[in-house]
């Protein structure tokens, strides 16, 4: 499997594959002797989501995003972002929707909200099947 | 009164043809969508500030909410909408933290 591959074909940035690579990293350190491997295209998708998040939450006060693979399940992946207010324009939330599973939306006894996006089929079989 | 009615009677003020297709329909799907969610109460608002038509679905006594972004109504109204917040109310409003603010907001027409 060759990740560096699949990014270069991309065009990724220096950035994106730092981040890219940490990921994987992070992915088969917890896949341990499972049988799975990481779902290549799902991760990318985790990747870009989470850096758009980081990116459009940035100069929004109070608002932190953190991606987390491989938690709490094998197969699922989530990005949490927490902040006072937290607020998904049009194009984000049809990005958002387009590859993330589930939103779970939980308020803090802090006064803020953490809103979680999960993303299933992180992880695929090794032979392909089940 | 439906929720469609009693948001006109909060924002208090006239709105376009454009605007208040824009509130039916989403008066519409937020009833629906609201009681699939697992919540005691829910409570809907609505106004205009900065611009903005805004559509608040509140909701009481809910640990925590998990919405399918697969959903037939969720989709429909983040299609409807130009943006989707979520607030926490303050603690003097909630101090059991247990209560959420979704607004689904678009600019008026």
């Amino acid at each position: 499997m060759s990740d560096h591959l699949y990014l270069d074909e991309d065009g990724a940035s220096e950035y994106q594959k730092k981040a890219f690579r940490e990921l994987l990293e992070l992915t088969k350190k917890n896949m341990g002797n499972s049988g799975y491997v990481p779902n290549m295209k799902r991760i990318k998708q985790a990747l870009h989501i989470s850096m758009a998040l980081e990116k459009y939450f940035e100069d929004v006060d109070g608002c932190t995003v953190d991606t987390q693979l491989m938690s709490p399940s094998i197969d699922c992946g989530y990005i949490n972002i927490i902040g006072k207010g937290i607020a998904f324009s049009k194009e984000l939330m049809e990005d958002v929707n387009k590859c993330v599973d589930e939103i779970e939306i939980v308020p803090n006894s802090d006064g803020n909200v953490a809103v979680s996006l999960f993303m299933y089929n992180i992880m695929e079989f090794k032979n392909g099947n089940i | 009164m439906g929720i469609f009615e009693n948001i006109l009677k909060d924002i208090n003020e006239p709105v376009s043809q454009k605007d208040e297709d824009y509130l039916r329909s989403m008066c519409d799907l937020a009833g629906r969508f609201a009681n699939e969610l697992d919540c005691e109460e829910v409570k809907y608002r609505g106004n205009i500030a900065d611009g903005e038509v805004n559509l608040y679905i509140i909701l009481l006594g809910c640990i925590d909410v998990i919405i399918q972004t697969s959903d037939k109504t969720y989709l429909q109204m983040c299609t409807l909408a130009d943006k989707v917040s979520f607030i926490n109310l303050p603690d003097e409003y909630d101090e059991s933290n247990s209560n959420l603010v979704m607004v689904f907001s678009k600019e008026i027409a």
